[in-house]
């Protein structure tokens, strides 16, 4: 879930930038010093690849919990930078290019999370009678949080799920952080309401 | 924020120690060697599996012919295009609906064709002279292209990696039926539409499969 998350707002990158700067400024130094960089400028290069680097440890922070993680990506995305720079296209912008790869390393980083939960493991996990309770529990969570208008349901998950604070989770819906609260206020409300009503 | 770590400082000046200057317009240049080379191994396996047809100097100007092969040049051509767009990461991808247009303009010619002759005929001309190996002889000389453009690849960086497999399916069979026209007996355009088009369908498919794996980097 946290994953379709941040491939979503992956898209609005370029519009806020994670560190506040200009982005058309912004745009127009990193496109200038990697042009001089495909003809081999290794000054141009270098003061690249230090801007880019806490531009992309903000990108991947945002989206991941661990700052190790996120630091490994960083430096994967660099290495990816260098190797693949020919396919950078100068008559287009270099951030559109920056991060495509940016996001092609994060969802290659979750498929080989998913992927190196090994099948015997999980066996144990599926055994387990807590695993089916928790299942079932995640489902019922899951469709009680369907019968809520989407608002007070993206704000629930976002905050209750994901564990995202509530600023996060306003800026990524793009409302203000008291909607946000009231937003998450009023749905508890409404879950707890049903729950109730169920039980009766 | 805190100051850049050592392991990322130390990778970024080692990555600038290796710096060259870039080779320009290696995606064209990388998809042009692939697709010559390919359909070169691709013609050397046709002839020495099953050689061209013996009347292939009388029917290479004839209009069934050029119709036929052109239907899949325009198609090698498109998907390779699409193929360099699909190559680099962030690339405009809007323009891919450009892919299916020589089949929609080969569609009127199958049926143009169909509309001039008897009815009675119209079976003989979709099954044609060898429809059962047809789709696969393509398929099967499709293999080196699809060697060749994978080889292409492995400096692209697609993010995008079934799409880039399957245009480059696509293209190799698209090359592969052009060099398969050497032999095809059959001329008729309603023949090439079912029987090719099924081959370029196929390839496209098991292309965006191995793309998953052959096209990750």
């Amino acid at each position: 879930m946290r994953f379709r998350c941040a491939l979503v707002t992956g898209g609005r990158v370029q519009a806020n930038d994670p560190l506040g700067i200009d982005v058309t400024a912004r745009e127009i130094e990193l496109k200038e010093r990697m042009v001089r960089a495909l003809d081999g400028d290794a000054s141009a290069y270098h003061s690249l690849l230090r801007l880019l680097v806490p531009q992309l440890r903000a990108f991947f922070r945002r989206r991941l919990n661990s700052d190790d993680v996120a630091e490994d990506l960083v430096q994967e995305t660099l290495i990816a930078v260098h190797t693949k720079r020919a396919t950078y296209d100068v008559s287009r912008p270099f951030s559109a290019w920056l991060y495509a790869i940016a996001r092609y390393k994060l969802a290659d980083h979750f498929r080989r999370a998913y992927r190196f939960t090994s099948t015997e493991d999980l066996g144990e996990e599926i055994a387990a009678p807590e695993f089916e309770s928790a299942s079932l529990a995640f489902i019922d969570v899951e469709r009680m949080l369907d019968e809520l208008p989407v608002k007070q349901r993206s704000a629930i998950r976002a905050t209750k799920i994901e564990g995202l604070s509530v600023a996060e989770a306003a800026a990524a819906a793009g409302i203000s952080q008291s909607d946000a609260k009231m937003s998450v206020y009023r749905g508890l409300k409404r879950l707890s309401a049903r729950v109730q009503g169920k039980l009766q | 924020m805190t100051g850049t770590r050592p392991a990322t400082d130390d990778l970024v000046n080692s990555l600038v120690a290796q710096l060259r200057p870039a080779p320009r317009q290696i995606i064209p240049l990388r998809l042009a060697i692939a697709a010559g080379s390919g359909g070169v191994l691709s013609v050397v396996l046709l002839l020495a599996l099953i050689g061209a047809r013996p009347d292939l100097m009388s029917v290479v100007g004839s209009l069934g012919f050029v119709s036929k092969a052109a239907y899949m040049v325009a198609t090698a051509g498109v998907s390779l295009w699409a193929a360099a767009r699909l190559a680099r990461p962030g690339a405009d991808t809007r323009l891919l609906w450009l892919l299916p247009v020589p089949l929609l303009l080969y569609i009127p010619a199958a049926i143009l064709e169909l509309a001039r002759t008897d009815s009675t005929q119209w079976l003989p001309m979709l099954m044609g002279h060898g429809w059962q190996l047809c789709t696969w002889l393509v398929l099967l000389l499709s293999i080196p292209v699809f060697g060749a453009l994978t080889w292409a690849f492995s400096k692209f960086a697609p993010t995008n990696v079934e799409g880039a497999g399957a245009v480059a399916g696509l293209s190799a069979s698209a090359i592969s039926s052009v060099v398969y026209c050497l032999h095809c007996p059959t001329d008729t355009a309603v023949f090439a539409l079912v029987w090719y088009t099924l081959a370029f369908a196929i390839a496209a498919l098991l292309g965006a499969l191995a793309g998953r794996y052959l096209l990750r980097w």
